[in-house]
C-alpha cells in the first residue's frame, strides 16, 4: 500500500532550573538526575541503537533552555555522577540480595542498565549529553526545538516585552548549545493566544506545537482540523495535537502504560528496603524517598503490597506489542482520513518526554519498537519532523488558532486559580520594572550591565510556569513558593539598587553564582516596544 | 542539650541559644525549628570538634509535602546525633515502633541474605567464569553491606524545616486595576488602590453596549483579587468603584479589556472563508470570500477576468466542480481533490454570480 499519512512524534523535555551550589546536595536536584537516568539517556541509547542498525527514524524533541543549561552545568554533572555512583552501588547490592528470588531478573536488569548509563555518561560522553543530542540532530534523525526561555506562561504575562524576551533569550540559548537557530518551538504548556505567533515570527521561528482545540476552534475553521498544520497570519505554522494517538498513550484507563506487565512506579526500594540499608542512599534529612529502583510490576488494580515481581522480558514483549498496535491504529486512522479528507493527513503526537522512561519505564522500548516497525514493516506511515513536512508540503490554510493550552480543561486554570493567583501582581510589577530599567539604561556597561543582566535572569526564573503548576498540583508547594518569592525578591533588590544608584556588587556576584542560568543573557531583550501592554493592560482612571 | 528541655525554654532564650551556636536568621524560625537548628548545631559542633557550627536556616531542605508527612510520623534524629539526644531518641523510637521495627527487621534480613549470598556465590563460582566475577563482586558488596549494617541502626527523622523563601511585600506599588482572561467563562482581576473606601469596593464588568454583566463587592482593603464568571468574549471593561454611603458607586479605576479579541475568544471573522498560502513563498494561493460579504464590482470583474486566483475570487469554470481546476491546476497537483470544497465554492460562487 502507498503512503497514507505522516507521523511526527514530539517529545517535550523540560525541567525547571534547579541548581543549588549553596548546599552540598539538594533534594529537588534529583528531578534532573531521575530524568537523566530514566529518560534522556535511555532515549539517547535508543537513538544510538537505531542508528547503529541503520534504521531510519525521525523524532522531534524540545529541549528547553533551563534543561539545556542544567545538562551543560559542571556542578550538576558532578553531582549526577555522584548520584549515579550511589544508585549503582545500591543496585549491585540488590542484584546480589535478590538472587534466587523472583525479583532477581528485575534487580539484575536495573543494575546492568545503571552500569551502562554510568559508563556512557562518564567515559564515553565525558558527562556532556547535549553534544550527543546535537549529533543526532546533525545527522537528520532528530529535530531539536526550543521553548520559552524558562517555560514562562506567555498568555499570562503583562507585557509584550516580557513575552518577546522569553522567546528571544531562548533562541540565543539554543544557538549557544546547538550552533544554529531553532526552527520550531514548544510553547510553554502549549499555551497560545493570538499575537504570540507574531513574536515567534520576529524571532525566526517557523512552527510551533498547539493543543487540539486551538485549531479545531480556530478562526476561520481549519478545513482539516488537526490533521494538517495551518499557517497563522504571521506566517508561522502550527501543528496541533492529535487526540486519538495521545489518548492511546496518555490515558490512565486505556493507555498503554497501565498494562499489568509494566513496571510499577509507586513501589520503590526507597520504601521497601530496611531503613538501615537504604539510609546511606537517602538525602541528608534521612527521609525515605524513591530511589528509582523498582522491582514490581503493575499487576493490576491492587494495593501496592500485593504487586507481583517485575519481569523485564515480559515487559519488553508487551512494549513491542503496543508499538505494533500503535502503528496499526495510525495506519487505520490515516487510511480513513485520507479517504475522507482527500489529502494525506499529518498526525502530530506530542508527549512529555519524561513520560517515556520516568513514568512509563518501558516507554523508550516502545518508541524504539515503533521506529523499527515503522521503518521496516510497512510503507503506509512515514515518520517525519515538522520541518521536513513543511519542506514537502508548502501550501497550508491560513487561520488564527484560538486561546488554548494543554492543561486541565484546556485553558489557563491550572496556572491561574485561587491557590496561585497571588504571584501575578508581583510578576507583572517586575515585568514593568524590567522594561523601565531597560528604557532608562539603554547603553549600560560594567557593573550596571551585570546588574541589569542579573535582574533579567531573576525575572525569567520567577516566571517559570512550573511554580504555578506545582502549587496547583500540591506536590512540592513550599519549594515552588520559595522559588517564586526568592526570585521576585532578588529582582526587586536589584531594581532598587539600580534605581537608587547603590549597587552592592558582592551581593550581585553571589546571585550570579547562585542563579547562573544564561551566561549569554542580554537585558536588551526587554527593550520597550512602542505600544502598551497587550494581554491585559493596566489602565487607571488617570490614564484615561 | 535534651530536646525536651529545649522545648520547655522560651522562644527568646531559644533564639539566644541558637545565635550563640551560630544559627543564622533566628528571628525567622519558629520554636520547633529553633529546637531542630540548635540540636543540629550542637551535633555539628560535637562532630567537628568546633565550639560552634554554623547552621543556616536553609540548611535543612524542603521536601515534598507527602514525604514531610511521613517524616513527621517517623520521629527521631539522625544516626550521627550525639549521645545527649539518645535518651529522647530512644523514647521516641519506643513511641514509633514502626521505624524502629523496620530497622531491626532490616538488620536480621540482611544477615540472612548475606549468608545466602556467600553460599550462592560459591556455588556459581564453580559453574562459570562469568558468574565467578559476579560472585567476587558480590563478596565485595556483601562486605560493604556488612560494614553498614554493623553501624548502629539509624532511625527516621521526626521533622524537617521548610524554607519558605523571602517575604514579598503585600502590595504592588501604585494604583492599578488589571484584568486577565483565564478561560472563555472566567476573568481574573486584581487591583491596588492608594485611596480609601469606607464601605468597600464594587467591581463591575460591562459589555460593549455598557450593560452590566456582573458585579460584586469586596471588603475595603487596599488591594485584592477576584474572578468574574462572565462570557469573557463579551466583556468590554471592568471598573473599580468606591461605594458611597447610600450605595451610590463612584468609579475610581477602569481596566479596558482588549484581551478578549486578542485572545482569540471574540475575534472578528476575517474577510474570507478560507485562504491558502504558500508557506515558503509567503504568497496567497487561494482565497474564498466570506459568506454574506458583498464583493465590490471591481472584485467581481477581477475574479472573472484575472487568470490567477490570488486576491479573492475564482474561475467560473469551477462552479459546481471540484477544486481541482482552480489556479491552473496548482492546487490539484498539490492536494489532489478536496472533497467538500466544492460546496464552499458553489455557495460562494452563487453569491458572487447573483451579485
Amino acid at each position: 500500500m502507498s503512503l497514507q499519512g505522516y507521523l511526527s512524534i514530539v517529545l517535550h523535555a523540560h525541567l525547571p532550573f534547579i541548581r543549588h551550589p549553596e548546599y552540598p546536595d539538594f533534594l529537588e536536584e534529583d528531578w534532573l538526575f531521575e530524568a537523566m537516568t530514566e529518560t534522556y539517556i535511555p532515549l539517547l541509547r535508543m537513538m544510538r541503537r537505531l542508528t547503529d542498525d541503520q534504521i531510519r527514524f525521525r523524532l522531534t524533541m524540545s529541549l528547553t533552555p533551563p534543561l539545556c543549561e542544567m545538562l551543560a552545568d559542571p556542578l550538576l554533572q558532578e553531582r549526577y555522577a555522584r548520584h549515579l555512583d550511589k544508585l549503582s552501588e545500591l543496585a549491585e547490592q540488590q542484584r546480589i540480595e535478590k538472587r534466587g528470588t523472583p525479583f532477581h531478573d528485575a534487580a539484575a536488569s536495573a543494575a546492568d542498565e545503571l552500569a551502562e548509563t554510568k559508563r556512557l555518561f562518564n567515559e564515553e560522553w565525558h558527562r556532556q549529553i547535549l553534544p550527543v543530542f546535537k549529533g543526532f540532530q546533525d545527522q537528520g534523525s532528530l529535530e531539536i526545538i526550543t521553548c520559552g526561555c524558562t517555560h514562562g506562561f506567555l498568555p499570562l504575562m503583562a507585557t509584550d516585552e516580557a513575552r518577546r524576551a522569553q522567546i528571544s533569550i531562548a533562541v540565543a540559548n539554543y544557538k549557544k548549545h546547538f550552533g544554529r537557530a531553532p526552527r520550531g518551538i514548544w510553547l510553554p504548556e502549549c499555551a497560545f493566544v493570538p499575537g504570540i505567533d507574531a513574536l515567534l515570527a520576529e524571532n525566526g521561528i517557523t512552527f510551533f506545537i498547539l493543543e487540539s482545540h486551538g485549531l479545531t476552534q480556530s478562526n476561520p475553521p481549519a478545513r482539516y482540523g488537526t490533521f494538517r498544520p495551518v499557517v497563522t497570519p504571521s506566517g508561522v505554522a502550527a501543528f496541533a495535537r492529535d487526540l486519538e494517538s495521545s489518548r492511546q498513550v496518555w490515558s490512565a484507563e486505556i493507555g498503554y502504560p497501565g498494562h499489568p506487565n509494566y513496571r510499577e512506579f509507586y513501589r520503590d526500594c526507597g520504601f521497601d528496603l530496611p531503613y538501615a540499608q537504604v539510609r546511606p542512599y537517602l538525602h541528608e534529612d534521612g527521609v525515605r524517598r524513591n530511589t528509582g529502583l523498582k522491582f514490581h510490576r503493575i499487576t493490576g488494580k491492587l494495593p501496592l503490597d500485593r504487586k507481583e515481581p517485575y519481569v523485564p522480558a515480559w515487559a519488553a514483549e508487551t512494549a513491542a506489542e503496543h508499538a505494533g498496535n500503535f502503528l496499526f491504529n495510525r495506519q487505520a486512522q490515516c487510511r480513513y482520513l485520507k479517504e475522507v479528507l482527500g489529502t494525506t493527513p499529518h498526525i502530530t503526537a506530542p508527549y512529555d518526554a519524561e513520560l517515556y522512561g520516568h513514568w512509563w519505564y518501558e516507554g523508550p522500548t516502545f518508541l524504539e519498537m515503533l521506529m523499527r516497525k515503522t521503518a521496516c514493516d510497512q510503507d503506509e506511515i512515514v515518520m517525519i519532523t515538522p520541518s521536513e513536512y513543511l519542506q514537502i508540503e508548502t501550501v497550508h490554510q491560513e487561520v488564527m488558532p484560538c486561546l488554548s493550552s494543554w492543561g486541565a480543561n484546556g485553558f489557563f486554570e491550572v496556572w491561574l486559580n485561587d491557590g496561585n493567583d497571588w504571584i501575578y501582581p508581583h510578576l507583572h510589577c517586575a515585568e514593568e520594572r524590567m522594561v523601565e530599567l531597560t528604557r532608562k539604561f539603554p547603553n549600560a556597561d560594567g557593573d550596571l550591565r551585570r546588574a541589569l543582566n542579573q535582574a533579567a535572569r531573576e525575572l525569567v526564573l520567577a516566571q517559570a510556569s512550573d511554580w504555578a503548576f506545582i502549587i496547583t498540583t500540591n506536590t512540592s508547594v513550599e519549594y515552588a513558593e520559595k522559588r517564586t518569592r526568592d526570585h521576585i525578591s532578588r529582582f526587586n533588590g536589584i531594581y532598587f539598587q539600580i534605581m537608587e544608584n547603590r549597587l552592592e556588587m558582592n551581593w550581585i556576584a553571589e546571585l550570579e553564582w547562585k542563579d547562573n542560568i544564561f551566561a549569554e543573557i542580554d537585558y536588551h531583550a526587554y527593550t520597550p516596544v512602542n505600544h502598551k501592554a497587550s494581554a491585559g493592560a493596566v489602565y487607571t482612571s488617570d490614564d484615561d | 542539650m535534651d530536646r525536651s528541655k529545649l522545648r520547655e525554654m522560651t522562644i527568646k532564650s531559644l533564639r539566644a541559644q541558637a545565635e550563640s551556636l551560630g544559627v543564622k536568621r533566628v528571628n525567622a524560625l519558629k520554636k520547633e525549628e529553633l529546637v531542630e537548628a540548635i540540636l543540629k548545631a550542637e551535633t555539628s559542633a560535637s562532630k567537628t570538634g568546633a565550639p560552634s557550627a554554623k547552621v543556616s536556616s536553609q540548611s535543612v531542605k524542603s521536601a515534598k509535602s507527602s514525604e514531610a508527612a511521613e517524616a513527621v510520623k517517623g520521629q527521631a534524629s539522625k544516626p550521627t546525633e550525639k549521645s545527649e539526644d539518645k535518651k529522647s531518641d530512644k523514647a521516641e523510637v519506643k513511641k514509633s515502633g514502626k521505624s524502629g521495627g523496620k530497622s531491626m527487621r532490616g538488620a536480621k534480613s540482611l544477615k540472612a541474605a548475606e549468608a545466602e549470598d556467600v553460599e550462592a556465590a560459591e556455588d556459581e563460582a564453580v559453574e562459570a567464569e562469568a558468574t565467578e566475577a559476579e560472585a567476587k563482586a558480590s563478596e565485595e558488596v556483601s562486605e560493604k553491606v556488612t560494614e553498614k549494617v554493623e553501624e548502629p541502626a539509624p532511625v527516621e527523622p521526626d521533622s524537617i524545616f521548610i524554607d519558605r523563601g523571602a517575604i514579598l511585600p503585600e502590595y504592588v506599588p501604585g494604583t492599578c486595576l488589571y484584568a486577565l482572561v483565564r478561560d472563555p467563562g472566567t476573568l481574573f482581576v486584581y487591583w491596588n488602590a492608594t485611596f480609601e473606601s469606607d464601605n468597600g469596593w464594587l467591581l463591575t464588568a460591562y459589555d460593549h453596549a455598557g450593560n452590566v454583566l456582573q458585579s460584586f463587592t469586596t471588603p475595603a482593603r487596599r488591594n485584592g483579587r477576584g474572578y468574574f464568571r462572565v462570557p469573557t468574549a463579551r466583556v468590554s471593561r471592568v471598573t473599580l468603584s468606591i461605594v458611597r454611603e447610600y450605595g451610590e458607586p463612584e468609579v475610581k479605576l477602569e481596566s479596558r479589556i482588549r484581551i478578549a479579541q486578542q485572545l482569540g475568544i471574540a475575534q472578528p471573522r476575517p474577510a474570507y472563508d478560507e485562504r491558502w498560502v504558500d508557506f515558503q513563498k509567503h504568497e496567497v494561493i487561494y482565497e474564498a470570500p466570506a459568506p454574506g460579504r458583498a464583493p465590490a464590482f471591481a472584485e467581481i470583474y477581477q475574479s472573472v477576468t484575472a487568470p490567477a486566483m490570488t486576491g479573492g475570487g475564482y474561475d467560473r469554470s469551477v462552479e459546481n466542480q471540484n477544486i481541482s481546476g482552480v489556479n491552473g491546476g496548482s492546487l490539484s497537483s498539490r492536494f489532489g481533490s478536496l472533497p467538500g470544497s466544492s460546496d464552499t465554492l458553489v455557495g460562494s460562487s452563487d453569491r458572487l454570480i447573483r451579485k
